[in-house]
């Protein structure tokens, strides 16, 4: 079957090599573009989930309490209906975090990080620590959102896969860069293996980090454990956008 | 007795009808508000004793409302009442200035107690959310009996170091700048209280990082 190139000229082998370069540009930006819908997107369904479902299962829960103040007799079948509707308001509020952190709006990336690190250490029974140095309290909220994506990938890749029993989390602020480390303990990997390279999520974080004119690096060797390193600059007239 | 007055602020106006219709035979509430912005800018006319409002609001949210708040009116009592059970944001919130931190599932039966409570000074939050807490405690305090001196990146350039080679050296041997090795030596200086190179040396003996121990 041939191909059919809809409204464009048929490309001459002469543009072949610059085809390639340009499709692989487009394919980056292709790819950031993705990364930024899929962030805008969770955004709004955590939104819904916390502004409206919860909120409607906050007033449910009033108007049981009130109903059982109301008749006494009642308070007993009531309790355990009570219960249930706590659960859900509290595993709605878990999911809408998931989606997007909140946390990360109200109180900043240090206090962010420091509780991802908490959660994921309690979860994957793996020692974590979080060390921060002179981080501002507020920065532009897209490199925020961007180095606690990051942190979460590499720390999901260093309790998931690498096999790590300690991991430490560092960031830290330099000359109007941020500078984010996660360093472990694992297995490592060879990362002149490409499969290996985009089958551990490095392909988004370089993304994410692109986007913000941030860059990765990965440093590490089978048995050696491994080293991600993601700089983003910041200006300062940007803090708190 | 005069009742109380008191300013509802949250962005969930189903819910605000609710905690008005709980709270009135026995307050007055005397203003609700959509937003933080609107709620500092008429906070102080209303004269309030409580205020009770969200954690997440439009155009300004409910942790630095209450900063600002507390600012301008020292004496009123401020009680967050939400569907945020996150430890940290409930710490943040009472070094805002808060004294209460109530989650809204809970509202009818703990608001009460909580205005009553913060009226004469004290403090409350939701006991589950407290039950989290002190767990949180605990694992913090059995962290730090446990904790780590120096990062696993740190022991690595000190070892290096220890054996004897230069910085330049040893950016070379981990693959990273010679800044990138200076930053870590400083910061493990700056975190030990060490103020000379060869006390990290001496430390990193004491600790089995030096040359006898090299690989």
């Amino acid at each position: 079957m041939g191909r059919v190139y809809l409204g464009l000229p048929k490309p001459t082998d002469s543009d072949a090599r610059n085809g390639v370069l340009h499709s692989e540009e487009s394919l980056k930006l292709l790819t950031g573009r993705l990364i930024s819908a899929q962030e805008e997107e969770r955004k709004r369904i955590a939104r819904e989930l916390h502004d409206d479902l919860n909120q409607r299962i906050a007033v449910i829960a009033i108007e049981l309490e009130q109903l059982a103040s109301a008749h006494p007799s009642l308070r007993a079948s009531v309790k355990p209906i009570q219960k249930h509707i706590e659960a859900i308001g509290h595993d709605i509020h878990v999911m809408s975090h998931q989606l997007h952190p909140s946390k990360l709006d109200h109180l900043g990336l240090v206090p962010s990080i420091k509780s991802l690190c908490r959660e994921t250490s309690g979860n994957r029974g793996c020692d974590i620590e979080f060390f921060h140095h002179g981080v501002p309290t507020r920065l532009p909220k897209d490199v925020e959102l961007c180095m606690f994506r990051v942190a979460q990938e590499a720390l999901q890749n260093a309790t998931r896969h690498s096999g790590a029993s300690k991991v430490d989390v560092e960031l830290c602020w330099a000359s109007g860069k941020l500078k984010l480390l996660v360093t472990d303990n694992g297995r490592g990997f060879d990362v002149t293996r490409e499969k290996m390279m985009k089958g551990l999520g490095i392909t988004s974080m370089e993304e994410r980090l692109r986007l913000i004119d941030g860059a990765l690096g990965i440093n590490s060797k089978l048995s050696r454990g491994t080293v991600v390193e993601a700089i983003a600059p910041v200006s300062r007239t940007s803090y708190g956008n | 007795m005069k009742r109380a007055r008191i300013i509802l602020a949250d962005d969930h106006e189903l819910l605000t009808d609710a905690i008005k219709n709980m709270l009135e035979p026995e307050y007055e509430v005397v203003g609700t508000f959509m937003t933080g912005d609107a709620l500092v800018k008429s906070a102080s006319e209303l004269e309030p004793d409580i205020i009770v409002l969200d954690v997440s609001m439009p155009t300004m949210n409910g942790l630095i409302a209450c900063a600002q708040l507390k600012k301008m009116l020292p004496k009123v009592k401020i009680i967050f009442l939400t569907m945020n059970q996150d430890i940290d944001t409930a710490a943040e919130a009472f070094q805002a200035g808060a004294s209460g931190f109530v989650l809204k599932t809970s509202a009818a039966s703990e608001l009460v107690t909580a205005i009553r409570e913060v009226l004469f000074g004290g403090y409350f939050a939701t006991p589950s959310l407290t039950e989290g807490m002190v767990g949180s405690f605990v694992r913090n305090f059995k962290r730090m009996k446990k904790r780590r001196e120096l990062t696993i990146r740190q022991k690595e350039v000190l070892q290096l170091l220890a054996e004897g080679y230069s910085m330049k050296k040893v950016a070379g041997m981990l693959d990273i700048t010679t800044r990138t090795v200076a930053f870590h030596k400083y910061a493990m200086m700056e975190h030990l209280e060490i103020e000379s190179s060869a006390e990290l040396v001496s430390y990193a003996m004491k600790i089995g990082l030096g040359p006898e121990t090299a690989h």
